[in-house]
């Protein structure tokens, strides 16, 4: 028996499974094979990312947002909010998420301070 | 000012008419008639009555979208949490599947709101029987999948010397 879903996969990536967040991905993976081939997939990680970034430009509480997703090498996906009221705060001052605070390895961190500079020149 | 009205034909034979403007919503539409100039309804064969009936409701509400008028947009948005509230599931798929096929931004991206939004509160189980879909990890593949799990949380620990090094 195989996975059968009548949505085109585009569809359902690009339309549905960009919305949920990243802990219900998670659980997602284990709905069939070709969900998980689909949750894994790098372009699909992008795409994740790029909707959740707009989503949080377009939110209203006036702090600066910035979401990011980061795919280790244990095929692991993971998301980090960092929220700042004031643009001139340093890294220091972002509050990370409790999620997040486990995904201080080297590379994400790389990622998240180039991030960083590109959305927040005061740093 | 006389707005031209278009005429869409389901696959079950029936004739809806609306609004050139509100039909034009629809790109698939839009390009059939700009295409073809069909002269007896722009036929719509993958589209059934009853779905089409839906989106033509949709498709005439938001005809005349409202640009800054907040009240305006508030009643819409009402309006749309009310469209697809006593909608059955299968329903909300054929929507989806009628969204994408007419290419209606608006419709395709409320539809597949909406089941993400149902999606988010379910478990594995409940989401497979949702998309009408049948497990096909072996017990293995599951037991391999927990075993993984467990090895990536460790192996991405908190380390206070990668962070520190990072820092720098």
């Amino acid at each position: 028996m195989s996975c059968i879903s009548q949505l085109p996969d585009e569809v359902l990536a690009s339309e549905i499974l960009v919305k949920p967040p990243v802990k219900s991905l998670g659980r997602f993976k284990s709905v069939c094979k070709a969900w998980r081939a689909m949750i894994s997939n790098h372009d699909f990680t992008y795409m994740h990312l790029s909707h959740h970034q707009s989503q949080s430009r377009a939110s209203s509480d006036g702090n600066k947002q910035l979401t990011i997703l980061y795919f280790a090498e244990s095929q692991q996906l993971y998301t980090m909010t960092i929220k700042s009221t004031d643009e001139t705060a340093t890294a220091k001052a972002f509050q990370c998420d409790q999620v997040m605070s486990r995904v201080l390895e080297r590379s994400t961190f790389r990622l998240m301070s180039s991030l960083m500079s590109r959305n927040y020149p005061g740093n | 000012m006389s707005t031209k009205k278009i005429t869409l034909l389901s696959s079950d034979n029936e004739l809806f008419t609306v609004d050139e403007e509100a039909a034009n919503q629809s790109l698939t539409i839009k390009h059939l008639i700009e295409d073809t100039e069909p002269e007896n309804g722009v036929p719509l064969p993958q589209v059934h009555s009853k779905i089409l009936a839906k989106v033509t409701e949709y498709l005439i509400k938001h005809a005349n979208e409202p640009d800054n008028d907040a009240a305006a947009k508030e009643e819409l948005k009402n309006w749309d949490d009310k469209f697809l509230e006593k909608v059955n599931h299968e329903t909300l798929f054929d929507l989806i599947l009628a969204a994408n096929y007419l290419d209606i931004k608006g419709l395709l991206d409320l539809t597949c709101q909406t089941v993400a939004d149902l999606m988010n509160g379910m478990s594995v189980v409940e989401v497979r029987k949702l998309f009408n879909i049948v497990n096909d990890f072996t017990p293995e593949d599951e037991a391999e999948v927990r075993k993984r799990r467990k090895r990536g949380t460790k192996t991405i620990g908190p380390s206070n010397d990668q962070a520190n090094q990072s820092n720098h």
